[in-house]
């Protein structure tokens, strides 16, 4: 085969691996807007989202970042095996030009450059104790009065359908959450209204839309973390062609069937049942307003799962909203009450249900006024 | 139909029959909605995706954190694919049998359970918390799926009165099983979801833990879990297909054929079914498994035995 | 034993093919070593080892998994025998899974299915 044939066939290999890129997200809070633009153009490429930088090869980072988002996007990116790129989403309409032009730099030759320059991020020390320069887990008592390791876990700020800007600082034994501290990256600019309130001016039609698109986007993350990308993808696609303003009627005769999708399976009855119950006498005193609040006992997740539903078909059928946004009155800041019911119900809970708790009450970290830190559980 | 061992040479036939049926089940799932081609647009590209993504892990460097076990990493990486190729080696192809071992079924078990070793190596061994979690969601749920599985396997075992795999091909002349222990069909196909992180059994590659087991593998280790996992999957509908659908029974066609195409078949619903349900925690899987399953396969056992003391 | 040997056979020909897709990775990857970074901690520092003494909460699980798995080395003999047996091979063995079926029973009133 000879040089020249290896390299050719190299090229010939790097232009198809080129045709499927894994995109990680990194979205800064207050970049919602941006981050619809994002994923709709990487859709439109044929791209998939990476879950974690192993599985990634281009990374973008979404909107402004802080300083502390900017540290996180850096160690993400050096976390990337290669052949790799990044970018930044800056504006509005900018997404698929920088797509555009990121995604054919990965075959390009320069990659192996790139890699033959780089070095090891976290090179082993010396063999001993502690191995790596970490330290190894402490013990802490359990609920049963064992003494057990506990392992510090930070949830985000960079994890697949999280959140943008929330980190939940976590101890967990084995994968059960202990206690969780919840605190919301700040913004670079000031923060002007949510995205998904647009504000008493703004004309019906959109507030309609907005408020069903959000319910929508919420249960995307909501049924991607439960395990049923399936269902969650027609979330999406529903999402996006209300906000491309198709008309609501007609996204509606769409979303029926999925609706009765999602609501007629056992499976996920039964996995959402009974859990994160947050009773109404709590609900109030934590100061949940909105859909959280109005759905019906038990309580649960199903129970919030199914009154987005509920709402969304009413807003799409051309009900009002029933509040000013739609996770309750923004001038409440109702995502701060969310947040804070969320990781008031996570410890005791096992990762994965830790994860569909938090996503049934979507806190939108976007929101002015979501609170800087929330804490809960045994310390 | 007479199953016998074949020729030595038809091991590599056989390890290429289950390549191609694994890439097979990857275009399959890249082409369904729901599937692993996310939200691109449908057409050829999306079913050419499984092409792209094997070009994509071979170009991509590997990836180690930086206090791993290497040896057991590769042990872990490398596992599904080598279980799969052993498993379906005492799989019948129409009337031929790579490995004629008198304890076909017995070795599938054995080889199933192997796994709970091999997927947990693979999350255990990168140091790193998502992979961790997600190695011990493996063998949560195997808790859960593993005995109904294991009941599943023995109920044409018992009506055969064999644990010859091709024996308990030729005992289903004339009735497939599947017709008179329905059950332990269902049963098994679920325990082959389970052990291939399959679907609403994926939890511990799940997309809540960054991808779990998964989640620090890159290049052509995670081109190895993937490709085990395809192959998982159709080792396990080869094997039902044997057991339970006549193996290589079938008229006009050649035997070898009508059991790929059979294999095919199960495969294709293994796959499209997993768009249509959703995750199942490992907690939920255990209460299903040992509540529900258990008890309904036992009577399926039951009621398969008590036909067979009867017939005598 | 030649059918064993089949088994071996296999065996080498599959970690043959992964040795030689492992081989082929180092000729077409953009570069043949392998990168060592920290594990992914969603973009921050780890604060410790994730090697810990993992709390498997379905430990007791476990103890009525394995009075199943034992009673599994006689179910498969069993089943090679029991048309020979006759009806008293069917009654013994069900009457055996009864009582672990009770056993299940109980563990599941005492919670061991419910672990979290």
């Amino acid at each position: 085969m000879g040089v020249r044939g290896a390299r050719r066939g190299r090229g010939r290999l790097a232009r198809r691996a080129a045709g499927c890129p894994h995109v990680l997200l990194v979205v800064c809070p207050g970049a919602t807007g941006l981050r619809l633009e994002t994923e709709a153009a990487l859709a439109a490429l044929g791209g998939v989202r990476a879950l974690s930088p192993a599985d990634a090869d281009v990374l973008l980072v979404v909107g402004e970042p802080s300083a502390e988002l900017r540290r996180a996007a850096e160690v993400t990116w050096s976390q990337l095996p290669g052949p790799r790129v990044r970018g930044v989403v800056a504006g509005p309409g900018r997404a698929e030009d920088v797509l555009r032009r990121l995604v054919p730099l990965l075959g390009s030759a320069e990659q192996e450059a790139d890699a033959a320059d780089r070095d090891d991020t976290a090179v082993p020390g010396p063999e001993g104790d502690p191995p790596g320069g970490l330290p190894m887990a402490d013990r802490a008592e359990d609920r049963d009065g064992l003494t057990l390791d506990v392992l510090r876990v930070a949830l985000g700020p960079v994890l697949p359908h999280w959140p943008a800007g929330l980190v939940v600082d976590t101890r967990l034994q084995g994968d059960v959450v202990q206690s969780a501290t919840a605190r919301v990256l700040r913004a670079r600019a000031a923060r002007g209204p949510s995205y998904w309130a647009p504000g008493p001016d703004a004309s019906p039609d959109l507030r309609r839309g907005r408020c069903a698109a959000s319910h929508l986007d919420a249960l995307a993350r909501l049924l991607s973390v439960t395990g049923w990308a399936g269902a969650a993808s027609g979330a999406v696609a529903l999402r996006d062609r209300l906000l491309a303003g198709e008309a609501h009627e007609r996204v509606r005769a769409d979303f029926r069937p999925w609706r009765r999708r999602v609501e007629g399976s056992r499976l996920l009855r039964w996995c959402t049942r009974d859990l994160g119950v947050l009773l109404p006498a709590d609900a109030r005193r934590l100061g949940v307003g909105g859909p959280a609040a109005r759905a019906a006992p038990p309580h649960d997740v199903s129970a919030r799962l199914r009154q987005w539903l509920v709402e969304t078909d009413a807003v799409l059928g051309g009900a009002p909203p029933p509040d000013g946004g739609p996770r309750g009155e923004p001038a409440a800041a109702p995502s701060s009450a969310l947040l804070g019911a969320a990781v008031e119900l996570l410890p005791g809970r096992e990762l994965a249900e830790a994860r569909t708790v938090l996503a049934s009450f979507d806190p939108d970290p976007d929101e002015p006024g979501a609170a800087p830190s929330v804490a809960a559980g045994a310390s | 139909m007479t199953v016998e061992a074949a020729p030595a040479w038809a091991a590599l036939p056989v390890l290429a029959a289950l390549l191609a049926l694994a890439s097979a089940a990857a275009v399959l799932d890249a082409a369904s909605p729901g599937g692993t081609a996310g939200a691109a647009p449908r057409g050829p590209a999306r079913a050419a995706r499984p092409l792209a993504e094997t070009a994509r892990l071979l170009r991509q460097r590997r990836h180690t954190t930086a206090v791993r076990d290497g040896l057991l990493w590769q042990v872990g990486v490398a596992g599904p694919v080598v279980i799969a190729a052993l498993m379906v080696a005492v799989v019948p192809f129409g009337g031929q049998v790579v490995a004629d071992v008198p304890v076909g079924v017995v070795w599938f078990n054995a080889m199933d359970v192997c796994l709970w070793a091999v997927v947990w190596l693979a999350g255990w061994s990168p140091d790193s918390p998502y992979p961790l979690v997600g190695g011990y969601r493996y063998l949560a749920q195997a808790l859960g799926y593993e005995l109904p599985l294991m009941f599943a396997l023995t109920a044409p075992a018992v009506a055969a009165g064999s644990l010859d795999v091709g024996t308990v091909v030729e005992a289903q002349d004339g009735l497939w099983f599947v017709v008179w222990m329905p059950v332990a069909f269902l049963v098994l196909l679920v325990g082959v979801a389970g052990f291939s992180l399959w679907g609403p059994l994926g939890a511990p590659g799940g997309g809540d833990v960054a991808g779990g087991v998964f989640a620090e593998a890159s290049g052509v280790d995670r081109l190895l879990l993937l490709a085990g996992r395809y192959a998982l999957l159709t080792a396990g509908a080869a094997m039902a297909v044997a057991l339970f659908l006549g193996g290589g029974a079938g008229p006009w066609l050649p035997g070898w054929l009508w059991s790929l195409l059979k294999t095919l078949a199960v495969l294709g619903c293994l796959v499209v079914l997993r768009g249509r349900l959703p995750g199942v925690r490992p907690q939920t899987v255990v209460r299903l498994g040992w509540v529900v399953a258990l008890p309904v396969v036992l009577l399926q056992v039951l009621a398969v035995s008590i036909v067979v003391v009867v017939e005598g | 034993m030649a059918e064993f040997a089949r088994l071996g056979l296999m065996l080498v020909l599959v970690v043959g093919g992964v040795a030689g897709l492992r081989v082929l990775h180092r000729l077409t990857a953009v570069r043949a070593a392998a990168l060592v970074t920290g594990p992914f901690s969603g973009g921050g520092a780890p604060a410790e080892h994730a090697w810990s003494r993992f709390h498997a909460r379905w430990y007791a699980l476990t103890l009525v998994f394995l009075a199943f798995d034992v009673e599994m080395l006689f179910m498969y003999p069993w089943a090679v025998v029991v048309a020979e047996v006759g009806p008293a091979a069917v009654v013994e063995m069900f009457a055996f899974l009864g009582l672990l079926m009770c056993g299940v029973l109980y563990a599941r009133r005492e919670g061991v299915l419910a672990w979290a």
